[in-house]
C-alpha cells in the first residue's frame, strides 16, 4: 500500500512543474530581448496546454476513473478484494482510511461469522450439540431394542449429520468427507422422499487422489444439495435427480450440482447471480427464505477465503432445472488454513 | 490436468445503454471443443470481440491461458492471441497458401522469405491431414472448405491456443463439414481449444466435447457429453414445427429441368411441382449462382432444356413476372435502408400492376390490408431501427404482394438465431399457403426439412 502512487501528489507535481515553467516563460517574455528565444517561447505556449492536459489525463484522470470503477463495484457488493488491491491511491489519508476499513471488514471475522451462520442455517436453532448427540444415541438404542431398525438407521444418520455439521466448523475437510456428509444428508432425506429422488455423484474424470486429499471449506456442498431438494425437486410431483460432477483443471476445481427441478425465472436468476458476484458483507440483513441465503453464504465464504476470482454461479431455466457451479482453487490448503486460523 | 485456455468470470458488457453480456461465466480448457448454441444472437458479436480484442467491461474479468487480460478496472492493450474463423475467409486471395500461413501473420519479422522452405513445412502438415492442396497455389483458387482448413493450419502456425469458429456450416456441404470436424479434432488433440458457434445441435454434437447454451448475454446451460442428445436439448430450444400443407397435384409441373448442362452443372434433371415447397440440399454457392442464372435466362445452357409449363408467348416476360428470388441474408442484400417500410414493401409493385407511377390509393390499400399482420412498423419512415423479425417481414410480404408463381429462396435461415429461424419458417409457410411454389436452395438440412414437402440432394452439381 505504501508504494502506491498517489494521485494528489501527481496533481501537485504536474501543476508545480507547469507553474514554474510558466513563471520562467513570463520572466523571459518580460525581460529578454532575444528574438529567437521569444519566438520559441511563444510557440511553446501553444503546445504547453496540450502537454499539461495530456499529463493530467493520462496520469490523473485515467487512474482516477480506474479507482472510481472499483468504488462503484464495491458499493454494489460486487467485490471486496479489488478495493484493497488498487494500483493507485488518491492520497495518504485516503489510503489510511482504506487500511482501517480493511481491518473492519477483516475476512477472518466475516468467515467466522459466516460459518456460524452456516451452522444456524443447518440447525435453525442453537442446540447444545452433546445433548443432541446423546439424545439421538438414546433414541437409537431404544429403537434397536424395540425392533425398529429403520428408526435406528434414521437416528444414526441424523446424529452423524449433526456431528459433522456442528463440530469443528473451523477445519478444512477433504472432498471425500464433504461427499460423505452429502450422502448422510441424502439418506435422511430418502426416508422422507423414498424413490422420488435420486442422487448421482460423478468424479470419474477426476483422479481419486484429488478427491481423497484435496481440502475444501466445510459445508459447501450439503447446503446446495438441500436447496436443490427443497426449491428444485420437492415441488415436482414426479420427483427428480440431483447430479454432482467434479472437474479439475490445472488451477481450479469445478463442482457442478445440477437438479432437474422447477428451475427459476430470468429475474430471480439475474438477482441471484448478481448477489453472487462478490462477497456479501452484510449477510446478517438477509432474512429471505428463498434459498439464496445458503448460496450467498457459501459463495461469501469461498470468495473471502480464496479471493474474488472463485465462488459460485447459477444457471437455471424455468421448469428445466438448475445448475450451481462452484469454483475453487486447487492446492491452496495452506492459504486457507492460514486465513481461517 | 488441463490448463484453462479461456475463463470469463461475471462479465457484464454494456454499450449505448444496451446490455450485451449479462453476468456471463464460461471456461474452455486446453484441447476442448466447446459448442455454443445461441437462442438469441444479442451479445454474440460482443462476446467474440471481448475474447479477441479485450473490449471494455462494465464488470467482470477475462483470463486467457490463466493470465488476467481484461477486467472492469483495466485491460491489456492490443488484440489477444485468439484466432477467429468466420464465414468470410481472412486469407489474402492473391498470395499463395504458404505465404498466407507463414508470412501474413503476427510476429513474422523476417525480411527474406524462403518460399521453398515454407512450402515444405506446409506440405508436411497437409500430408498429416491427408490433404492435397498445393502450398504454392494462390488462395483464390481454393474451395471454401480448403480456405477454412488453411485458416486452421494458420491458427496453429500463429501459436494460438484458442480458435473461435463462427457459423461456417452455412458455407459448407454436409460432407465438407464432416471433413472439417475431423480436422478440428486433429488440432484439438494437439492442444488447440475451440469455441464453435453454430445453430444446430446435430452439427455441434458431432464435434464438441461440451456445449453451452447462450441466451440474451448469458450462458443458461452447460451440457456435458452425456446430456448431448436431441431429446434433452429440445427442452431448451424451440424447434420449427414440421409443417406440410401441400395439396397440389403431383403431375402439375411448373418448371422442368431436363438434362441441363452449363459451366459447373452437369446433366441436371429436376421437376418442380406447382404449390410445393422443394428444398435442394447440399447446394454450393457456385451451384446456386449458376442455377438461378439459368432459370432466369441470364446464362445460356450448354445442353438440355428448361420447360416453363405455364409459359405464355414471351419467355422473358414470364420469367420477370413469375419468378422471384430472395437472396441470402436478405436484410443486407434485399432491402433499401434509406427507404421507408412501405417503399421497401411495395418495391417492384409497379411492374406487377404495369404502371410506372403507383397511386397513393394503392399504397393505402396495401397498408390497410397488411397493417394487422405487420403492426405499426408499417408506418416507419426509416427501417434501420426495426428488428430483424420486422425486416424479414418486409422481404417475405413483398413476395406475397408480388405473388409470383415460384420463389427461389437462397439459404433462408442463414445468419438467423433460434427465434428468427422460427419466424422465417412461419413466413415460408405463409407463402406456401398462398399457393406460391417455393424452392429452397441451401446446404442446411434441419430447419429446411421442417418446412419442405420434398427435398433433393445436390451432389457434385448433379
Amino acid at each position: 500500500m505504501k508504494n502506491k502512487p498517489y494521485l494528489i501528489n501527481r496533481v501537485i507535481i504536474i501543476s508545480s512543474i507547469f507553474s514554474i515553467i510558466i513563471f520562467i516563460e513570463a520572466l523571459i517574455l518580460c525581460f529578454s530581448k532575444n528574438e529567437i528565444l521569444l519566438d520559441l517561447i511563444s510557440k511553446f505556449l501553444i503546445v504547453e496546454p496540450i502537454i499539461f492536459l495530456s499529463c493530467m489525463y493520462f496520469l490523473v484522470i485515467v487512474p482516477f476513473r480506474e479507482i472510481n470503477k472499483v468504488f462503484i463495484a464495491f458499493s454494489k457488493n460486487y467485490t471486496k478484494q479489488d478495493l484493497f488491491e488498487l494500483r493507485y491511491g488518491i492520497n495518504r489519508e485516503h489510503e489510511a482510511m482504506l487500511e482501517e476499513l480493511n481491518k473492519i471488514l477483516d475476512s477472518n471475522n466475516i468467515i467466522k461469522a459466516s460459518k456460524k451462520q452456516a451452522e444456524y442455517l443447518a440447525l435453525q436453532n442453537q442446540i447444545n450439540p452433546h445433548f443432541l448427540y446423546n439424545t439421538l444415541e438414546s433414541i437409537r438404542s431404544e429403537a434397536l431394542l424395540g425392533g425398529l431398525p429403520i428408526v435406528s438407521e434414521m437416528t444414526e444418520s441424523l446424529a452423524r449429520f449433526f456431528r459433522y455439521t456442528i463440530s469443528n466448523t473451523d477445519t478444512l475437510v477433504t472432498i471425500e468427507d464433504e461427499l460423505d456428509n452429502v450422502n448422510t444428508y441424502w439418506k435422511i432425506q430418502q426416508f422422507r422422499f423414498y424413490d422420488r429422488m435420486a442422487l448421482s455423484i460423478d468424479y470419474s474424470d477426476v483422479d481419486e487422489k484429488i478427491i481423497q486429499n484435496t481440502k475444501i471449506p466445510k459445508l459447501i456442498l450439503q447446503p446446495i444439495v438441500e436447496n436443490a431438494i427443497s426449491h428444485g425437486i420437492e415441488p415436482l410431483v414426479e420427483g427428480g435427480i440431483i447430479k454432482i460432477r467434479f472437474l479439475v483443471t490445472a488451477t481450479r476445481l469445478i463442482i457442478t450440482i445440477s437438479d432437474n427441478g422447477v428451475g427459476m425465472d430470468k429475474n430471480t436468476l439475474d438477482k441471484l447471480n448478481n448477489s453472487l458476484r462478490g462477497p456479501r458483507l452484510n449477510f446478517e440483513k438477509n432474512n429471505s427464505n428463498d434459498g439464496s441465503i445458503a448460496m450467498t453464504n457459501v459463495n461469501t465464504r469461498i470468495k473471502l477465503i480464496f479471493g474474488d476470482e472463485y465462488g459460485m454461479c447459477v444457471y437455471s431455466n424455468k421448469n428445466l432445472g438448475t445448475d450451481v457451479e462452484i469454483m475453487l482453487p486447487i492446492g491452496s490448503d495452506k492459504e486457507y488454513e492460514k486465513r481461517s486460523a | 490436468m488441463k490448463k484453462e485456455v479461456l475463463r470469463i468470470s461475471n462479465a457484464t458488457l454494456e454499450e449505448g445503454g444496451i446490455t450485451f453480456l449479462n453476468n456471463l461465466n464460461m471456461y474452455i480448457t486446453q484441447g476442448e471443443i466447446v459448442g455454443l448454441i445461441a437462442r438469441s444472437y444479442l451479445g454474440i458479436f460482443e462476446l467474440i470481440k471481448l475474447i479477441c480484442q479485450n473490449t471494455p467491461l462494465k464488470y467482470g474479468k477475462v483470463y486467457l491461458n490463466e493470465d488476467l487480460v481484461n477486467t472492469y478496472i483495466y485491460r491489456k492493450k492490443g488484440d489477444n492471441n485468439v484466432f477467429l474463423i468466420d464465414q468470410n475467409s481472412r486469407l489474402i486471395k492473391e498470395l499463395t497458401v504458404s505465404e498466407n500461413v507463414f508470412v501474413v501473420r503476427k510476429g513474422y519479422k523476417k525480411y527474406v522469405v524462403n518460399i521453398k522452405k515454407l512450402s515444405k513445412q506446409l506440405e508436411g502438415i497437409l500430408k498429416e491431414l491427408n490433404l492435397s492442396i498445393d502450398p504454392k497455389s494462390a488462395v483464390g483458387n481454393l474451395t471454401t472448405l480448403e480456405l477454412y482448413i488453411i485458416e486452421l493450419i494458420k491458427a496453429e502456425a500463429t501459436g494460438v491456443n484458442l480458435v473461435i469458429i463462427r457459423n461456417i456450416s452455412e458455407k459448407l456441404t454436409v460432407s465438407e463439414l464432416n471433413k472439417f470436424h475431423d480436422i478440428m479434432k486433429f488440432f484439438a488433440n494437439r492442444g488447440i481449444a475451440f469455441l464453435y458457434l453454430a445453430n444446430h445441435q446435430d452439427e455441434i454434437f458431432n464435434v464438441c466435447d461440451r456445449v453451452v447454451l447462450y441466451d440474451d448475454g448469458k450462458i443458461v446451460k452447460n451440457l456435458n457429453k452425456e446430456d448431448m442428445n436431441d431429446e434433452y436439448i429440445k427442452l431448451f430450444l424451440k424447434q420449427i414445427k414440421r409443417n406440410s400443407v401441400f395439396n397440389g397435384q403431383k403431375d402439375d409441373k411448373i418448371i422442368q429441368y431436363i438434362d441441363i448442362c452449363s459451366n459447373n452443372i452437369k446433366n441436371f434433371n429436376l421437376d418442380i411441382i406447382k404449390g410445393e415447397c422443394l428444398s435442394l440440399l447440399g447446394c454450393s454457392p457456385s451451384f446456386i449462382d449458376e442455377f438461378i442464372n439459368i432459370t432466369n435466362g441470364n446464362l445460356k445452357l450448354k445442353d438440355g432444356k428448361i420447360l416453363y409449363n405455364n409459359l405464355g408467348k414471351n419467355v422473358k416476360k414470364y420469367i420477370n413476372n413469375s419468378i422471384s428470388v430472395i437472396p441470402e441474408l436478405p436484410i443486407l442484400n434485399g432491402l433499401f435502408h434509406q427507404m421507408s417500410y412501405m417503399e421497401n414493401l411495395c418495391f417492384l409493385v409497379d411492374k406487377k400492376i404495369k404502371k410506372s407511377i403507383v397511386s397513393k390509393k394503392y399504397y393505402d390499400s396495401i397498408k390497410i390490408e397488411f397493417k394487422e399482420e405487420l403492426g405499426t412498423d408499417i408506418d416507419e419512415n426509416k427501417i434501420d431501427k426495426l428488428s430483424a423479425t420486422s425486416l424479414y417481414n418486409i422481404v417475405y410480404y413483398r413476395v406475397l404482394i408480388l405473388k409470383p408463381e415460384i420463389v427461389f429462396i437462397i439459404n433462408p435461415f442463414s445468419g438467423a438465431d433460434m427465434y428468427l429461424r422460427i419466424h422465417i419458417a412461419k413466413l415460408i409457410i405463409k407463402l406456401k399457403k398462398e399457393g406460391i411454389t417455393i424452392v429452397l436452395l441451401t446446404n442446411q438440412i434441419t430447419d429446411v426439412l421442417s418446412v419442405s414437402d420434398r427435398s433433393k440432394w445436390i451432389k457434385a452439381e448433379k
